[in-house]
């Protein structure tokens, strides 16, 4: 079977061969390469049954060169750690291969691949880019951009978020403040499930929460660990989700 | 607690405030048009427009007296009878009565000014037999805010405790309403009593009028009524900056000042609009809202916060306490530290340990170096985790150990430049600072010629300048963080909180700056 290795180290490619050598497995390495574009050339051009392919190139991902194939080959994904790779692999039930490669892990993902001789169709690579992407879009940061300098603020220092006209504003737990040109419905999604939308115009970090009031019409007084002791309430649309989110 | 007593002075004194000044302050009467030299008071539009019609009498100001003009109108007799003029001599008179003298000098008719009808005066005097003309009483005027100055705060106080019931039943209602049927129901109800109140008010006569602008009198009443209320609900109410006794407090000033700027305003332009169609017509004092509508707001809004305080505090009795309390709110620092330092990105350690798998069977000495170099790497992270901070001679040993392996991983791929000043070498930085940084370097570093990754630093005056160089795109306008970078955030964040930068500058050449300030002891 004619196969193809794409792995940004050369070292983790001549581990690939060894273990394809030692295990006596009928495969034929045509090629390999360390970058993306080169492997995108070299695989349309040589047409290889089976693709080696890391998730994480130095150029571009995995996903964006099986993206731009002519035609569809096995591929079985190699990675060394991927927190969310490897949920969609097994979710999918994409085979593929963890580093460091064990011998008989590799033997068994050959058995299976010559076994079941079925290829993983188009769109379910897709998908799984998709749900990764889904994942990974979680929020770890702010990039404030001043001039030409950007600062970085990391989530887990957000104390709460308050909507200014079109801007928001994020409050530090320091009471360092930055104006960001989004919206808070913009951020609802991005933010990591530490964030609660409590109003209209404000999100804030559960974690920085120390103390809860009741107050009327099934609203809540958050308040906030925040420099400046800043206490918010609650809007009455979001009590629902208040009570959900802080177990009240 | 220091916010209420100030919301409590501040409440109470402009209560205060306004009870003494409508105490001392005269009343505002109804507006009172000037045509030519005369002044028409408490007439109708058209009466004012036209005065010939019917029998008509009005009041003259000039010389400040007051007289009553009798004029009977053509219609009456076919001829047109001159004005009989009777000049108030005394002035001593009572202030806010009425005689009327026949002819023959005998007083045939007193009236309190407050009751007056002017039209049926009119007629009645119009049958008394030798009737020249009549003497109203000189006309200051009275103080207060409800015109008469004896009966001002009675009047206050009393409205003010009907509405404080009214408010705190309305409100009752409302809440449990509320409860009930969702916040839309109160809506609905408190927009249903507004519109009557407007209603009311737009149908009343008791209101300033202009003669020529109905149109301009409707919106003013309305407006005055509404837009305090609007104003409230859609600014103040809907905002979150405001706890209970800021919106309390500020509904109180909103509707009591909102009530007399938009009466004043909109009196203003119904002068002005009426001047210019007529000159005669002239503003003969500076108007705002009728005292009645003024008395009135006030009432509404100290009746409506008593309410609402009453309200407040039966329903806080019961309410709970809820306590949570979180580690990071306590500031467990130092435990963080140390899962911090701990902690390596376990990308690093598989790929390296693959690539051990693999050298292993071909190349013997480079799996000796790079076994050895990553327990080094390893040995530097968990030997002195308990200390925060080394020197950055220590720090840059560490980092040829893990730069060997990354170096044996991309072999000639990668290029890697440290660029140290010697001033620099003893420089206080947090441990394990520059791998996360270096490798994030490596992992977005590479181009067409490789990944080439430069790390310069040196002491400026009391900073330590670091800057980390790579040969890849532009950081982007909204990059994420991953787990290297985080991780150095948050120990500058930790142990350098106010004295030091991180940044991300694309410019002159994609670079991360950090500076640590030499003058904090750790």
């Amino acid at each position: 079977m004619k196969s193809y290795i794409v792995e940004d180290e050369k070292l983790a490619g001549s581990r690939l061969k060894d273990l394809i050598q030692d295990g006596i497995h009928d495969l034929n390495i045509v090629g390999e390469s360390q970058t993306g574009k080169q492997a995108i050339k070299e695989i349309n051009n040589l047409k290889p049954e089976l693709l080696f392919l890391d998730i994480q190139l130095l150029d571009m991902t995995g996903f964006d060169v099986l993206r731009n194939l002519v035609y569809q080959p096995y591929v079985i994904f190699t990675t060394a750690y991927h927190e969310y790779a490897i949920d969609a692999f097994e979710h999918f039930a994409v085979d593929y291969l963890l580093k460091p490669i064990e011998q008989e892990k590799f033997n068994n993902s050959m058995k299976k691949l010559l076994k079941l001789k079925d290829k993983t169709s188009v769109q379910t690579f897709e998908s799984m880019n998709d749900w990764i992407k889904q994942k990974a879009k979680k929020r770890t940061s702010f990039s404030i951009k001043k001039n030409d300098k950007i600062t970085l603020v990391d989530v887990d220092n957000v104390a709460w978020i308050k909507a200014e006209d079109k801007y928001v504003e994020i409050i530090e737990k320091s009471g360092k403040s930055h104006l960001l040109n989004k919206t808070l419905k913009q951020l609802v999604g991005e933010l990591p499930d530490s964030f609660v939308r409590i109003h209209r115009s404000y999100i804030i970090n559960k974690d920085y929460v120390y103390e809860i009031h009741k107050y009327f019409k099934g609203r809540y007084v958050f308040k906030i660990s925040d420099n400046e002791r800043s206490s918010i309430t609650s809007g009455e649309s979001y009590l629902s989700e208040i009570k959900e989110k802080f177990e009240l | 607690m220091n916010k209420l007593v100030g919301y409590t002075v501040l409440v109470l004194g402009t209560i205060g405030f306004l009870l003494i000044y409508g105490l001392v302050k005269p009343g505002m009467k109804d507006i009172i048009y000037e045509k030519n030299g005369l002044q028409f008071e408490n007439l109708t539009k058209q009466e004012a427009i036209n005065p010939t019609n019917e029998s008509f009498y009005f009041l003259s100001k000039a010389n400040n007296n007051l007289t009553f003009y009798h004029y009977p109108g053509h219609r009456n007799t076919g001829n047109k009878i001159d004005l009989s003029v009777l000049n108030t001599k005394d002035s001593t008179e009572n202030l806010h009565s009425l005689s009327i003298e026949a002819a023959n000098g005998n007083i045939v008719y007193t009236e309190y000014l407050r009751d007056l009808d002017q039209r049926e005066m009119a007629v009645l005097l119009s049958r008394i037999d030798g009737f020249q003309g009549m003497k109203l009483s000189q006309y200051t005027y009275e103080n207060g805010w409800f015109g008469y100055i004896d009966d001002t705060p009675i009047i206050f106080i009393f409205i003010g405790f009907i509405l404080f019931i009214l408010c705190l039943i309305i409100n009752s209602i409302l809440h449990i309403l509320g409860r009930r049927f969702g916040s839309s129901i109160r809506w609905l109800v408190s927009g249903i009593l507004i519109l009557g109140l407007t209603f009311i008010a737009v149908k009343g006569n008791w209101w300033i009028w202009f003669p020529y602008s109905q149109t301009l009198n409707t919106i003013r009443k309305t407006a005055t009524i509404i837009l305090p209320y609007l104003l409230y609900m859609f600014v103040i109410n809907r905002s979150s900056d405001f706890d209970f006794a800021d919106r309390e407090v500020l509904k109180f000033f909103t509707i009591i000042l909102g009530t007399y700027a938009i009466g004043f305003i909109i009196s203003q332009v119904g002068f002005a609009y009426d001047s210019s169609i007529d000159s005669n017509v002239v503003m003969v004092e500076n108007h705002g809202p009728h005292p009645l509508i003024i008395g009135f707001s006030i009432a509404f809004a100290t009746g409506n916060l008593l309410a609402n305080l009453v309200i407040h505090m039966i329903k806080m009795r019961g309410s709970e306490k809820i306590l949570k309390k979180t580690e990071l709110a306590l500031g467990t620092s130092s435990a963080n530290m140390q899962s911090l330092q701990s902690t390596i990105n376990p990308h690093f350690l598989y790929n390296s340990l693959n690539s051990i798998a693999s050298t292993a069977k071909v190349d013997g000495e480079k799996t000796e170096k790079m076994a050895l170099a990553l327990s080094s790497f390893y040995k530097y992270i968990t030997n002195k985790s308990d200390e925060n901070v080394t020197t950055l001679s220590e720090e840059i040993e560490m980092l040829d150990n893990y730069l060997k392996i990354e170096k044996i991983r991309f072999d000639e791929v990668l290029t890697v430049d440290l660029d140290i000043d010697d001033n620099a070498t003893e420089c206080i930085l947090p441990r394990l600072l520059l791998q996360p940084l270096l490798e994030n370097a490596i992992k977005y570093g590479y181009s067409e010629n490789g990944i080439n990754v430069q790390l310069t630093a040196n002491k400026v005056e009391d900073q330590l300048v670091i800057r980390i160089y790579d040969s890849g795109p532009d950081f982007g306008s909204d990059m994420q963080i991953g787990f290297g970078i985080k991780s150095v955030t948050q120990k500058l964040n930790m142990l350098y909180p106010d004295s030091h930068t991180i940044e991300f500058n694309n410019k002159p050449t994609k670079h991360i700056l950090i500076e640590i300030s030499q003058n904090i002891t750790i």
